[in-house]
């Protein structure tokens, strides 16, 4: 095999079929929905204790919980074309 | 609105929210809205400059793989962003016909509330500096006490500064006056 001394090294391709597959995207999802759930908690407590049941609090909450639940659905969706 | 929490007297209402101007939350908002492009931005010009490193072999479709990716990225964005709002939503100051209540919500886990009675107002002061606070009607106010630690109130970026001194200042003339009614009647 002749190695030309003036041309670097082809970069490395990933190797990518380990740790990109369906039950690791799972996975990542999981944790991702735990992370986040427990945030939710967060932002509801304050909401519900300080937010002194204002209509504001109540649009930001509804909204945040219907783009929260349309990506997660949407996440879950492209697992589901990944595969 | 349900103001319990604020354990105010019986005779006692909110008279006045208030909070900072919109601009401060824009901000954020907008920083936020970049980082929403941010993967297509650098999507982009790796394609354009080295698109050698974006060649990578992956056993399903990529197209499904970067939407769940990116919906995770707009997830945590989203989440990020509520966290600004509820910051800049429960940082506020209630006039009520007493008092000023003070809630400062330095942190998502750092809130404090102060009162503060108007009998011990010293002084009020706004100050609107810069072109786009001018524009926008903003600047901060400060509240100078008559205490003993002479402790000052400041809220930074209040949309219609002067306003809120109006407010402040007839209702701490309205606390003087009845003062000055009831010990008046006394020395009769």
């Amino acid at each position: 095999m002749e190695v030309n001394p003036f041309t670097l090294p082809p970069l490395p391709h990933f190797i990518t079929s380990f740790f990109i597959s369906v039950p690791v995207l799972l996975g990542i999802l999981g944790l991702f929905f735990i992370g986040y759930f427990i945030l939710v908690l967060i932002l509801l407590y304050h909401w519900t204790s300080y937010g002194m049941k204002n209509q504001h609090v109540f649009v930001a909450q509804s909204l945040f919980l219907i783009v929260s639940v349309s990506l997660f659905v949407t996440a879950g969706l492209s697992l589901y074309y990944f595969q | 609105m349900n103001y319990e929490i604020l354990n105010l007297e019986p005779d006692e209402h909110v008279i006045l929210e208030v909070r900072k101007h919109w601009i401060v939350f824009a901000g954020h908002a907008v920083g936020l809205l970049f980082a929403a492009f941010l993967p297509f931005i650098i999507l982009t010009l790796f394609k354009i400059f080295l698109p050698s490193l974006i060649i990578i072999k992956i056993p399903g479709n990529t197209s499904a793989l970067f939407l769940f990716f990116y919906c995770l990225w707009l997830l945590a964005l989203w989440i990020s962003f509520f966290f600004d709002w509820t910051k800049y939503y429960l940082d506020v100051w209630y006039v009520t016909e007493k008092r000023i209540i003070i809630v400062d919500q330095k942190k998502i886990f750092d809130r404090g509330i102060s009162n503060l009675r108007f009998d011990k107002i010293q002084d009020v002061t706004i100050e609107v500096e810069g072109f786009i606070p001018t524009l926008l009607n903003f600047g901060n106010i400060k509240v100078q006490t008559a205490s003993e630690d002479n402790f000052d109130f400041l809220l930074t970026n209040v949309r219609n500064p002067e306003q809120v001194r109006k407010i402040i200042f007839s209702q701490h003339n309205e606390i003087g006056d009845k003062f000055v009614r009831t010990v008046g009647v006394r020395k009769e």
